[in-house]
């Protein structure tokens, strides 16, 4: 069967499982006086599209800040700005200013969600798309990249917290994910520039900045002599004209920009937020829960936005499309004796994890918490997945370490050069162990899947 | 949830007494949900808990269909293992053994009594059963009337008799003639033309205004008169119908070769009852579909036929799901399954579509096919966008069931066609081997 044929038999059903996770609740739906995210989201809408840019986030009058003010850098504030051109178009109470708070209707959801679907579709799928389809012929038949493709746009965090509670991850995480096929198919200044919009999508991208960095510090300073320095003057270029032009608008005088930064990085709010007390964390200064995007840690603010019941069915369904379409071939070479052992441990671990997560998962839908301890659940949820990041974070360290240091990155062929790529994406890892993004989860499953089949 | 002159709700209960105890047996289950929704008085009920559990039961219940899929798959797989030699395997009884005949026989009846919709295709299964099991075939493959046994043509009709006893099934006759949604059959096309007729007589002086009939779609059921082609009667589509299926039975009497003439003359009922029938629901059409999916495998022509038959036939089913938010779902159901039988369909018969044609298709089926896209853009989009929601409501519906209509007459048309053939090859080829 034609792969064009079997990609767009993917895409149309990642498409139709996610208008079906749709049809649901999503954040705050009929919960005043704050309602949700999809409340916070209308309202930038309401701001981008009534008052003049500087306003945007500054307090005024006109824009309260403590109702859901921006909080997400320029880039977020255009697309709302786009959003709410279309609505005020189709209906301008959607985003009359003030008025339209807590604004909710079956047309204005429908609205909503396809705002979701459209840049997912044309921004996520092609990245994801790419990331499979850049690889090199040989090391990868095409069923297999369309299985990858398949699992990658099925992976139940991503829909259910898009389309489920609502947001719009879909664009920084396809951005960057953009920016890193670029970097492995070393067109690095392009790279460079995408992971700057990601980043100005969503600050949570900071996160990967430092992999990002140091790559491309790193093989330019390698290349010194092979045009590596002028590379790195066209990187930095580039990083500034991006940065400079989403920041244009609020360069134009220091406070707009002081006043931007500080709606950004809130150091009054603080490390805990709502019921996500991470003790593990303390890293990283101001997490917000769903930078993680695992299913089963996200539970009780699933539970919280009514969709339990996408829960369960992506639960359910997720391993069994995994079975299925399992793009890893195992290794037909008999074992060694500290594979045989690996091979057990990785065994029990995964069978810990999986009775952990039914079980943890029963138990917070089922059993009300003991009297003293309200928050019971949710914390022992967040430890058991800590457990699970830490000893993802050691294995990512040791394949990094192990698996040396790619040589021919070269800018004058156009090929992908399969160590170059995958150096690169074990530094990407490494990072991102700290808050696990879903092709990161999916990455560790995989290997996790590969070693169980050895 | 009685008839017994309780008004309390529109949707008073029209299956046979099976369904009811089907029913019955759900609303034991339904308590633990919602307790509310068993009472009575709560018309329109629809709590989270109530549509969740409605949902489940479906879901559940669709593990039957899912379990009669699997047979046939391996059916055929077995098929495929013995020899490539078709004829042989349909002429053998060895796969249609005398204790499967009794028990289609107790199924279908069962089914009729679940739904009275599939007295439409009885008439074929009557006939097959009656000639394949009463009777025995020649060794030329025509029927030996000496073979009658009577046990059989007993046991066949006390089981079916023994089922219907308890049928009480009442026969829906009030309703109208078309069902609320126009099925794209040759009424929806009778009740065009004499629409078109009447608004052209009316302009054209012959027709005094204001003797316009009552909109054919209002309601949920209604009778109407035509104004200017006669007036159809029950017993005329009756009568009808069983006339578009009588070349079909006689097909299956004269030269049945096995399940897969059954599957022919089951479809052919379907095909007849569905264009000729009294308030014929859309969702009929997949009585002729699904059949016609059995049959993919043995030839080329009938593989054509059900790619356009099911692409038209799931499209005309598009007015059932009117919501806005239904629309990306179907859409992309029907694009998805289409896209895999054209796909899968191109792969196995090795026939790839050229640049005017789709896979297994002629050009003109194409543009037909094609035309459904400029066809949902205007019903979905634009027709709402130019504001005629209002003033031509059901336009859009007009629009669908007449295209689509052509396209299923077009494919019963083929499809008879396609059986004769069949037929005439058979005998053609049988007079072959005993010369």
């Amino acid at each position: 069967m034609l792969t064009f044929a079997k990609i767009c038999m993917v895409s149309l059903v990642a498409v139709l499982a996610r208008w079906c996770v749709s049809l649901g609740d999503y954040s705050g739906a009929g919960k005043p006086p704050m309602f949700g995210d999809y409340e916070a989201q209308r309202h930038w809408q309401e701001v981008a599209v009534n008052l003049p840019v500087q306003e945007w986030y500054k307090n005024s009058s006109r824009n309260d800040l403590m109702y859901w003010g921006l909080d997400y850098p320029p880039l977020t504030a255009y697309h709302s700005y786009l959003c709410g051109l279309v609505a005020k178009y189709l209906k301008p109470d959607w985003v009359a200013l003030n008025i339209s708070r807590g604004y909710e209707s079956y047309e204005h959801k429908l609205f909503m969600r396809y705002s979701v679907l459209l840049v997912d579709v044309f921004i996520f799928f092609p990245a994801v798309y790419w990331t499979f389809a850049a690889r090199k012929p040989h090391l990868t038949d095409q069923d297999a990249s369309v299985k990858s493709y398949l699992l990658m746009l099925l992976y139940p965090g991503l829909i259910l917290i898009d389309y489920g509670h609502f947001q719009y991850n879909c664009v920084s995480l396809g951005l960057a994910l953009l920016a890193v096929t670029s970097l492995a198919t070393n067109h690095d200044v392009l790279g460079s520039v995408l992971f700057c919009l990601a980043l100005n999508y969503k600050q949570m991208e900071l996160y990967h900045a430092m992999p990002f960095f140091c790559f491309l510090l790193g093989t330019c300073l390698r290349d010194i002599r092979r045009g590596g320095f002028w590379r790195l003057v066209q990187i930095g270029l580039a990083v500034l004209a991006t940065f400079a032009t989403c920041w244009a608008p609020f360069l134009l005088d220091l406070d707009t920009a002081k006043q931007v930064l500080n709606r950004l990085f809130p150091f009054a709010r603080g490390v805990f937020e709502v019921n996500s007390s991470l003790v593990f964390f303390l890293f990283s200064f101001q997490v917000h829960e769903k930078s993680i995007l695992i299913p089963a840690f996200m539970l009780p603010l699933l539970i919280k936005d009514g969709q339990l019941v996408p829960y369960i069915a992506f639960m359910l369904l997720y391993p069994l499309l995994f079975n299925a379409f399992n793009p890893i071939r195992p290794d037909t070479a008999p074992p060694t004796d500290t594979q045989v052992w690996v091979n057990i441990f990785v065994t029990l671990a995964f069978c810990i994890s999986c009775v952990g997560q039914v079980f943890l998962s029963l138990a917070l839908v089922i059993f009300p918490p003991p009297a003293g301890l309200p928050d019971l659940f949710p914390l022992v949820i967040s430890v058991f997945s800590c457990a699970h990041f830490l000893l993802f974070a050691a294995y990512f360290h040791y394949c990094q370490f192990t698996a040396g240091i790619s040589v021919d990155h070269s800018h004058k062929t156009k090929a992908a050069n399969g160590k170059h790529s995958k150096t690169f994406s074990k530094a990407m890892n490494k990072a991102t162990v700290e808050n696990t993004t879903k092709h990161k989860s999916l990455a560790n499953k995989l290997k996790l899947r590969k070693k169980k089949h050895d | 949830m009685s008839r017994n002159g309780q008004d309390t709700s529109q949707w008073t209960l029209d299956y046979p007494p099976f369904f009811a105890w089907f029913e019955y047996a759900l609303s034991q289950f339904a308590g633990w949900f919602d307790k509310e929704m068993l009472k009575v008085e709560n018309v329109n009920y629809r709590s989270p808990a109530t549509i969740l559990f409605q949902q489940l039961t479906v879901i559940l219940t669709d593990f039957v269909y899912i379990y009669a899929v699997k047979e046939i798959y391996q059916y055929f797989r077995s098929i495929q293992a013995k020899t490539a030699d078709l004829e042989n395997i349909f002429q053998s009884s060895s796969l249609v053994q005398a204790d499967r005949h009794m028990s289609a026989a107790f199924w279908f009846a069962l089914l009729l009594n679940l739904k009275h919709l599939y007295l439409y295709v009885a008439p074929a299964y009557f006939v097959y059963l009656l000639r394949c099991y009463v009777f025995q075939n020649k060794s030329d493959g025509s029927i030996d009337w000496q073979s009658l046994s009577i046990m059989r043509l007993l046991g066949l009709g006390g089981t079916v008799i023994s089922v219907f006893t308890l049928s009480l099934g009442p026969f829906i006759m009030l309703r109208g003639l078309c069902h609320a949604y126009w099925a794209p059959n040759f009424w929806a096309l009778y009740n065009v033309a004499d629409k078109m007729a009447s608004v052209a007589g009316t302009r054209l002086g012959f027709v005094p205004p204001g003797n316009q009939t009552v909109s054919m779609t209002g309601g949920l059921v209604r009778e109407f008169d035509h104004t200017f082609l006669p007036s159809v009667s029950p017993l005329a589509t009756l009568v009808l119908s069983g006339l578009s299926m009588m070349p079909s039975l006689l097909m299956l009497w004269a030269r049945p070769r096995g399940p897969q003439s059954f599957v022919r003359a089951l479809i052919l009922c379907g095909f007849g009852s569905f264009m000729f029938g009294w308030h014929v629901h859309e969702k009929a059409i997949l009585m002729i579909i699904i059949p016609m999916g059995l049959l993919i495998l043995e030839r080329k022509t009938d593989a054509s036929l059900f790619l356009v038959m099911s692409t038209v036939g799931h499209y005309s089913l598009f007015p059932l799901l009117f919501t806005q938010c239904e629309t990306p779902i179907k859409i992309g159901l029907l694009l998805l399954t289409t896209i895999y039988a054209f796909s899968s369909f191109s792969n196995m018969y090795k026939a790839s579509g050229g640049p005017t044609r789709l896979p297994l298709l002629s050009f003109i089926e194409t543009l037909y096919l094609l035309g459904l896209l400029p066809l949902e853009v205007y019903t979905s989009l634009v027709h709402p966008l130019i504001g005629l929601s209002q003033p031509l409501p059901f336009l859009p519906l007009l629009l669908t069931s007449v295209y689509t209509s052509v396209g299923v007459t077009y494919c019963w048309f083929r499809f008879y066609l396609n059986t004769y053939m069949e037929q005439e090859m058979s005998r053609s080829s049988k007079l072959e081997k005993i010369d």
